[in-house]
């Protein structure tokens, strides 16, 4: 009798063999198409964490479809979200744009957590979104998910106003693969390329890259900014994503991302800047399956580096955000479902123009989440968090604080309830309270000391005993379904308060150890809201609509001046904003038009040595789309943004030039 | 008692003593069906056999939803080896419970009583059920995402 004899060589063929002929695995990752495919609506993570139906979730949500995405002919996040009913666009060049949720927008907004794949994509620097630096192609778009009010419990850091999450196709899910060339005037030209490869049965990746370049808006060349301003505009971007099912149980993702963008744009002081940022990341993922629940590792670094120049400086520096993220989702029982989470910041910034300090912070969380669906008609959520923060400094003394200043630790709370009860088969109601955290960004917090200031100096700084802003907030929201226009009716009422409103203080310096200080993050007040949604959308025939109203109406009780911090919500909140958009789709043809129509508001602006505040006031504002499937891979289409007028003033900016442009797409 | 009475109690008789059966799925049921198959682990492989009882579904729809099976009408014990069996009574899933035979009731009482591993609405709005026991005793599980958006019983 003949024994088999193994060689390790063998070993590992027949462990490579019974891989390969496993059967496949239960998935970690969400596969949502497949999910929304057999729900016939799209899913999300986005409102507690735990996979939903869009129709089931606890919070104000509204999810744009990659066909929708596609239909409107936008090429900006931006103008995706400009449809959304209680979105507030800023448009200040024709790339550079920053997005408010329920008013509060502003110059490098800071209220606002915009994710990719659940991994941030706002800088920490400012707490702001580089909306031209997120390393996305809009044709891997699977799906914006926009949660409005504050989710600081469910998702932490700059979640105040509201959540973005940017869903792109999976790769290893999904097998997409698009090219598209866009040429418009202003000097537009874009390309971009998309693609997922599947790696054998168990791994695949998703490649993409784009580019474009335009002229911005306006031909004004005011003196006192001119050297600021060039009419060039340009953003090149790459990112590979892959994810792998290691064994039945696990799934592993490595990212890598890399953007430049060069564009000129207005700063939270209400200066214009001329911002050339490069961004970086780099992010592990690892999901398992196991008897205590799904759990999940996330694991990434972003990296920033800076050369913005406006009238009054420039800064060069380095910023580099760590984050650590462990969570287990767990099914306690058939009706009550808990998230644990963990998670560990270390943010830090290099001094500027002197390198010789660092300035940071680290950040211990914990949070928890319980979804019970009490009865069948009845739900409700709860999350809590914790924040431990505790500043570091590495360096010089940070005249003029010292380091025991930079040593200060503090802990902050935020919490989310939410409610859905389904009073009838087509109504439901949804009830929702949150307390926000906004965190001293490390601009508010930075110094960048590295020799002793002259005695009796002037200095600028960030303030290491800034506290975070709190934003606490109630909504009462009422859904209807209408079979008769195949949609729905929405009313929702909110009410939003923040103390310790944080603002850039250039205009009145404190004295601080002897020397005069303008601080770059004070606390200098409150402001509250009451905000009124309703929205309406249906889809009749070959035609599908929405319409929607927002009403605001601004409180704001500031310590100083308006005029000293540049900034005031009770004129620069819109108090009504109406968006109706229709769309036509017949054969290979689609056709979409948006209107948009926002009350007169009045923004500041720095403009030169004088701060001024500016009437806004765009009337009717337009953007549309016709499109034509020339085949099932070839698609072509004509857009335009602004196209009633000439110029339109959308911000204290130059003025919007009327826009067109066509894009050619291939499905690869 | 007259003579249509005494058959009229017998005849409510017999209907009381035999089981339970749904109605027969309709298509969108089937492809909903078919669909939440797809997140079963193990999954099916290509021509994996599945057996359509008489009155659980359609055979042809049920061949439509799941074009790379290998669909046959035929009854529960005849079941053995099958990836999936549609039944029409807790009975029936009872004689085709197996290993890795994931049996789908075009009842949701049969999940109820623990017989049918899955059972789908599609009315007012898709509703999938999952008896965790009769998984169990199949020895299959399901996508951990997909879990927490069905009602497991």
């Amino acid at each position: 009798m003949k024994m088999a004899t193994i060689t390790p060589s063998g070993l590992i063929l027949a462990a490579v063999t019974s891989m390969a002929l496993a059967q496949a695995a239960m998935a970690q990752s969400m596969d949502y198409g497949s999910l929304q495919d057999l729900f016939g609506e799209p899913v999300t993570t986005s409102a507690t964490g735990k996979p939903q139906r869009a129709s089931e979730v606890p919070a104000a949500m509204t999810i744009v479809t990659a066909d929708e995405i596609t239909k409107s002919g936008a090429r900006t996040i931006p103008d995706v979200l400009n449809r959304v009913a209680g979105i507030d666009v800023l448009q200040w060049t024709s790339s550079n744009a920053d997005v408010g949720i329920r008013g509060y927008n502003q110059g490098y907004n800071p209220r606002l957590l915009v994710l990719v794949n659940g991994r941030q994509v706002y800088q920490d620097f400012y707490g702001m979104t580089l909306w031209s630096s997120i390393p996305v192609q809009l044709s891997e778009i699977r799906q914006i998910e926009v949660v409005k009010g504050p989710q600081s419990a469910l998702f932490g850091f700059n979640a105040v106003s509201g959540v973005i999450n940017i869903v792109t196709y999976s790769p290893f899910y999904d097998d997409v693969g698009t090219v598209e060339a866009t040429l418009g005037n202003l000097g537009q030209k874009e390309f971009s390329f998309v693609k997922t490869l599947k790696l054998g049965t168990r791994g695949g990746i998703r490649l993409s890259a784009g580019g474009w370049d335009m002229d911005t808006y306006g031909t004004n060349t005011s003196t006192n900014w001119a050297k600021f301003y060039d009419k060039k505009s340009s953003s090149r971007t790459a990112s590979l994503d892959s994810l792998f099912q290691i064994t039945p149980d696990i799934q592993a993702g490595l990212e890598t991302t890399w953007n430049s963008i060069n564009e000129f744009g207005i700063a939270s002081s209400g200066e214009y800047v001329r911002n050339d940022y490069k961004t970086y990341s780099i992010r592990g993922n690892l999901k398992a399956n196991t008897r205590i629940g799904l759990l999940e590792a996330n694991a990434y670094s972003n990296n920033l580096d800076v050369n913005l120049g406006s009238r009054v400086s420039f800064v060069n520096t380095k910023m580099r955000s760590n984050i650590v993220q462990l969570q287990d989702l767990v099914k306690l029982d058939d009706r009550l479902t808990t998230r644990i989470g963990l998670e560990f910041r270390d943010i830090s910034m290099k001094s500027y123009p002197v390198r010789g300090a660092t300035n940071g912070y680290k950040n211990y969380a914990l949070s928890n989440m319980f979804d019970w669906q009490a009865t069948t008609d009845l739900s409700l959520t709860l999350a809590l968090r914790g924040d431990h923060t505790a500043l570091y400094r590495d360096g010089p003394r940070p005249y003029p604080f010292t380091d025991t200043d930079y040593e200060r630790s503090f802990n902050s709370f935020s919490y989310n309830a939410g409610m859905v009860w389904r009073v009838t088969a087509n109504d439901s109601l949804l009830l929702t309270t949150a307390r926000g955290i906004s965190s001293p960004s490390l601009i508010e917090l930075r110094n960048n000391s590295v020799t002793a200031p002259s005695p009796n100096s002037l200095l600028i700084s960030g303030n290491p005993n800034v506290d975070p802003s709190v934003t606490t907030s109630y909504e009462i929201g009422w859904r209807h379904m209408i079979d008769d226009i195949n949609g729905f009716g929405r009313l929702s009422v909110s009410h939003q308060k923040t103390t310790d409103l944080k603002f850039v203080n250039l205009s009145s310096p404190k004295l601080i150890n002897g020397y005069r200080v303008f601080l770059l993050g004070d606390n200098l007040g409150s402001t509250q809201a009451w905000t009124l949604e309703a929205e309406l959308q249906g889809k009749l025939d070959a035609f599908r609509w929405n319409l929607s109203w927002m009403w605001m109406d601004t409180e704001d009780a500031i310590k100083i001046s308006n005029l000293l911090i540049g900034e005031n919500y009770e004129k620069s909140n819109a108090r009504n904003t109406v968006k109706a958009n229709i769309g036509w789709d017949s054969g290979p043809w689609s056709t979409d038009l948006l209107l948009l129509w926002k009350s007169k508001t009045y923004r500041y602006l720095q403009d030169g040595s004088n701060k001024t505040l500016f009437e806004v006031n765009p009337g009717l504002m337009t953007q549309a789309s016709v499109g034509y499937q020339v085949t099932s891979d070839l698609r072509i289409s004509l857009s335009g943004a602004n196209l009633l007028k000439d110029e339109t003033r959308l911000t204290p900016a130059p003025k919007a030039e009327r826009r067109v442009w066509a894009t050619v797409s291939y499905k690869l | 008692m007259n003579k249509h009475k005494v058959m009229g109690l017998i005849a409510v008789g017999l209907l009381a003593t035999l089981p339970a059966r749904g109605a027969e799925m309709d298509a969108k049921q089937v492809t909903i069906a078919a669909k939440a198959l797809g997140f079963v682990s193990p999954k099916a492989s290509a021509g994996a056999k599945v057996v359509v009882t008489a009155g659980a579904a359609p055979v042809a729809a049920v061949q439509s939803a799941m074009s790379a099976a290998s669909v046959a009408a035929g009854d529960a014990g005849s079941a053995a080896g099958a990836f999936a069996v549609f039944v029409a009574s807790a009975d029936e899933a009872k004689k085709a419970n197996g290993k890795g035979t994931v049996t789908v009731g075009n009842d949701v009482a049969c999940v109820d009583a623990g017989a049918c591993v899955i059972a789908v609405e599609t009315t007012p709005k898709v509703t999938i059920y999952v008896s965790k026991a009769a998984a169990s005793a199949a020895g299959v599980d399901f996508d951990p995402n997909f879990k927490m958006m069905i009602t497991e019983k």
